[in-house]
């Protein structure tokens, strides 16, 4: 069995979770709200009435939502984010390693973090700022500090 | 309180094998102190027989086998069982009236009540319902014990006055108007001796804090008593000071003590359901005195306890002690203290000072039996002024309005009714008085900040708003939430849309609370105000499940609680402020917002960030690795996520994520190995690329801006290039600065969005 560092031991436990009957507007206005407490880029998760992952709400889905032109009844903004939420497949294991992780991140270069799953509930989420923190430490040793001028 | 019936608590075969191993590791100590506990004991057991009104062997044979028994099967190593003064004054209480009543001598009584009371606290041991004294505050047992100290007091009046009460046991006035009346019956002689008694008791421990003061004094004023001869008929008359084999001769047959309770035998169901209630009283004043004795002492020990196997051996003591002719014994302070004090280390300390009692008694019984009664009572007297311990009372009374009312009620209960009733008013008032503090829901309104978090306000200082949050803080049950509703409807203003409750400090909620919520949520609705529940704990949430509230109120209005502080609460406040906002643009009739706001914020050159990384292209991935860690290290809250590469002449010439770094390192391992290489191995292997040119890596063809463009281009082009970061570079292509996502999401939304601090503009 590997000893690599794990998604549980990178995760985060602290995310923003709504419920997928939620809208976009009251979202953003949480995430907008000048004064609130200052917050890392923040990492949206939609859950369902049961606690179960329903998907994750990321900048492109609200930028879709306000630049929506079309012409309906419904502001894009009241759409709620069950209907909006994606990203199902961007998720990870409690024990997926810190090689995959590097892996997963590469290949989903348009995201910032990941969701961790147990058992279909949201354990916690592994930003990609965190992925390469432990990459680094593990990869970098004293005489890889430093960086040369060019010449 | 589970009912599993643990029958191998209080007799467990392992607890019996380990006390022979424990007596057998400290004998010496443990025998030692044992006997003097028994020496210090002995005189109070003939004491608090007097007290309980039962011959003075009743008292001696309680100090013998509850206490062996009792401590053979108990937890505390220092809890030594014996009567004690208020079990005493309880069992006089109890059993003269049913003397009376049943034409039954006292002592039978007496021993039945012994059974009954043991029965009861093997029950609570074996059903672990030990925590019921937790009801029985400290205020009680103060007020509870000051009472008992005035009433054994003036009991003893008579005895060390020379004369008999009539009523004895009986209520504080009845027994003081008796002892003014039988005033002009003292004897000097009872007077001397009790008075001496008393000097010795005091005075003795002021010389050396170790000599056993009460037993001395017995002795002293038993000689003198015997060499003066105040005892003898033939030359005293009546005026002959009485003995205590007037009462109860003290046999040395200890095998004359073993027989079947009278009451047993011959068993009167009437008699034993009178005796139970009091029993009961009984039976809880020794637990609590059990219980609060052995855990002072395991505060200084650090031994840890076992409450409910302690009051299943309290109970079985009492039960075996019954079939051995005893009063109901108890724990006692002062034979616990002492077994403390002196050094004993084990249960067998207790058990050596019963067997030590028991070999005084065999030896000396002839002795005993001329110790004069205004000797012992003198012992009493001593006993009763310290049960009035003022300096606890005065802690107690300024405590504050509720437990002086307690400690006084109970005090004053304890003087004008029976003994055993006195215990359960006192419980009583002082749970009534707790539900009465805790039985309440405090409300306040909580008013968002400018600068970030919640100021918390009563309602009539919290400014009109649309959006109200209302604090629940308290307990919910049904006697809290009588006017629940009503005082709710007080945070009300008529520009309110939306009320939000915050329920996270709410206790013991119930399904009246369920149903006054759903009568608010009614009143609510039909004055077409919204409702929103914040802070909803997983308990909260269940009865809420069950009593339909949930779907009533709407999951999409129920905001649970969660790992970060307030942080429903303002989810709750997004909502309620995005239930406005609708309503708002309902009434307007517009389905869709135009986008208002200044034309120069419309640039990405006015939302910019001008903290940008620059690297050169030339540099390697070992160089990029270090740079971006040292930087994530010092900036956690807007961590760099890109490192923008230029030429040299300072041109943008790429862009390179974490995500691109990552996999340059991880490029060329299977999946196989990402997931069971060892982390040496891993690094090992990202080291590789280390050497690696970043330009080769970096993405060549990286959407940038100009400062000019429509923060709409910036939207789209997010959209399309699937990127989330965008430069932005001047007309010879260097980089002026960096649109990050909540910037461009700000710009876009404009006011769109209402925040959860601003009220959203009525027009």
């Amino acid at each position: 069995m590997s000893d690599q560092l794990t998604a549980k031991d990178l995760m985060r436990g602290t995310y923003l979770r709504f419920g997928s009957a939620h809208t976009l507007r009251e979202t953003l206005g949480v995430l907008l709200d000048p004064a609130g407490a200052p917050r890392e880029r923040p990492a949206l998760v939609a859950v369902n009435p049961d606690g179960k992952y329903v998907g994750r709400i990321t900048a492109r889905e609200f930028i879709r939502a306000l630049e929506s032109t079309d012409i309906e009844d419904v502001d894009p903004l009241d759409r709620t984010l069950g209907d909006c939420g994606g990203g199902m497949e961007l998720t990870v294991r409690p024990d997926t390693t810190l090689g995959e992780l590097a892996r997963h991140a590469f290949d989903h270069p348009e995201e910032d973090f990941f969701v961790v799953l147990d058992n279909q509930q949201v354990a916690g989420i592994v930003d990609v700022t965190d992925v390469f923190r432990a990459v680094a430490d593990v990869v970098l040793t004293p005489d890889s500090a430093g960086i040369r001028l060019p010449g | 309180m589970g009912a599993t019936i643990r029958a191998s608590t209080a007799l467990d075969a392992g607890s019996s094998a380990s006390f022979l191993a424990l007596a057998r590791a400290h004998w010496k100590a443990d025998l030692s102190v044992g006997l003097t506990v028994a020496i210090m004991g002995i005189p109070q057991a003939l004491a608090y027989a007097l007290v309980a009104g039962v011959p003075p062997m009743y008292g001696l044979y309680a100090s013998i086998v509850p206490c062996l028994v009792s401590a053979v099967l108990g937890s505390s190593n220092h809890l030594v069982s014996g009567p004690t003064n208020t079990v005493a004054m309880v069992t006089l209480s109890l059993i003269l009236p049913l003397s009376e009543k049943y034409g039954v001598q006292p002592a039978a009584i007496a021993v039945l009540l012994s059974l009954v009371v043991g029965l009861i606290q093997l029950g609570f041991g074996l059903f672990r319902l030990g925590g019921v004294i937790r009801y029985v505050s400290n205020s009680v047992i103060v007020g509870f014990l000051a009472g008992a100290g005035v009433l054994i007091a003036f009991n003893q009046i008579g005895e060390a006055l020379g004369y008999s009460l009539t009523r004895k046991g009986g209520h504080f006035f009845g027994t003081l108007g008796d002892a003014v009346t039988h005033l002009n019956q003292t004897s000097p002689y009872a007077v001397f001796l009790s008075a001496l008694t008393i000097a010795l008791v005091v005075l003795l421990p002021r010389i050396h804090k170790r000599l056993p003061a009460s037993l001395i004094a017995i002795v002293v004023a038993t000689a003198l008593n015997w060499a003066w001869g105040w005892s003898d008929a033939s030359k005293m008359g009546d005026r002959r000071v009485a003995v205590i084999s007037d009462t109860g001769a003290i046999q040395s047959d200890l095998l004359a003590m073993f027989r079947v309770p009278d009451l047993v035998r011959k068993p009167d169901l009437e008699l034993t359901r009178d005796v139970f209630t009091g029993a009961l009283a009984v039976a809880l004043l020794g637990l609590v005195e059990a219980a609060s004795i052995s855990r002072a002492i395991a505060s200084r020990t650090g031994q840890r306890l076992d409450f409910n196997r302690e009051f299943a051996a309290q109970g079985v003591g009492k039960i075996a002690g019954a079939f051995a002719t005893c009063m109901p014994a108890s724990g006692s302070i002062m034979r616990s203290a002492l077994c403390y004090s002196s050094g004993g280390k084990t249960r067998a300390a207790a058990a050596w000072s019963a067997v030590w009692t028991a070999a005084v008694v065999v030896l000396f019984a002839p002795l005993a039996n001329l110790i004069p009664k205004p000797v012992l009572a003198g012992l009493i007297l001593v006993v009763a002024f310290s049960m009035i311990d003022r300096k606890r009372l005065g802690m107690t009374w300024r405590s504050g309005q509720n437990p002086r009312i307690v400690v006084m009620g109970t005090l004053v209960a304890t003087l004008v009714l029976p003994m055993e009733t006195a215990i359960f008013v006192g419980t009583f008032l002082s749970l009534g008085i707790t539900l009465r503090v805790t039985g309440r829901t405090d409300l306040t309104q909580l008013v968002p900040r400018a600068e970030g978090g919640f100021e918390e306000v009563p309602f009539e200082k919290a400014p009109p708003s649309q959006v109200v949050t209302v604090n629940m803080e308290g307990d919910l049950f049904s006697a809290a939430v009588e006017d629940l509703d009503y005082e709710l409807l007080r945070a009300l203003t008529p520009s309110t849309r939306v009320v939000v409750l915050r329920m996270k400090r709410l206790r013991a909620v119930g399904s009246s609370a369920m149903g006054i919520l759903e009568h608010f949520h009614t009143i609510l609705r039909e004055r077409d105000v919204h409702l929103v529940l914040c802070g909803i704990e997983e308990e909260l949430k269940q009865v809420m499940t069950g009593s339909g509230l949930r779907m009533t109120i709407g999951e999409v209005n129920i905001f649970y609680a969660d790992n970060r502080i307030f942080q429903s609460t303002e989810l709750a406040l997004a909502r309620a402020w995005s239930i406005v906002e609708m309503e708002r643009k309902r009434a307007q009739g517009t389905a869709k917002e135009v986008p208002a706001g200044d034309a120069k914020l419309r640039s990405v050159g006015a939302i910019m960030a001008r903290r940008v990384i620059r690297f050169g292209y030339e540099h390697q991935v070992r160089e990029a690795v270090w740079l971006l860690s040292e930087m994530l290290k010092r900036r956690r809250a807007d961590a760099p996520r890109m490192l923008f590469l230029q030429d040299r002449e300072g041109r943008m010439a790429g862009a390179l994520s974490l995500q691109s770094l990552l996999g340059t390192l991880v490029e060329g391992l299977s999946a196989e190995e990402l997931r069971t290489l060892g982390q040496a191995d891993l690094a090992a292997k990202m080291r590789r690329a280390f050497t690696t040119p970043i330009g080769t890596t970096s993405a060549m063809d990286y959407p940038r801006l100009h400062p000019g463009a429509d923060v709409e281009d910036a939207g789209r082009i997010v959209l399309e290039k699937g990127v989330s970061v965008l430069p932005v570079c001047d007309e010879e292509g260097r980089i002026q600065g960096l649109v990050e996502p909540e910037s461009l999401l700000r710009a876009l939304a404009g006011d769109r969005v209402p925040t959860i601090r601003t009220e959203v503009p009525s027009e």
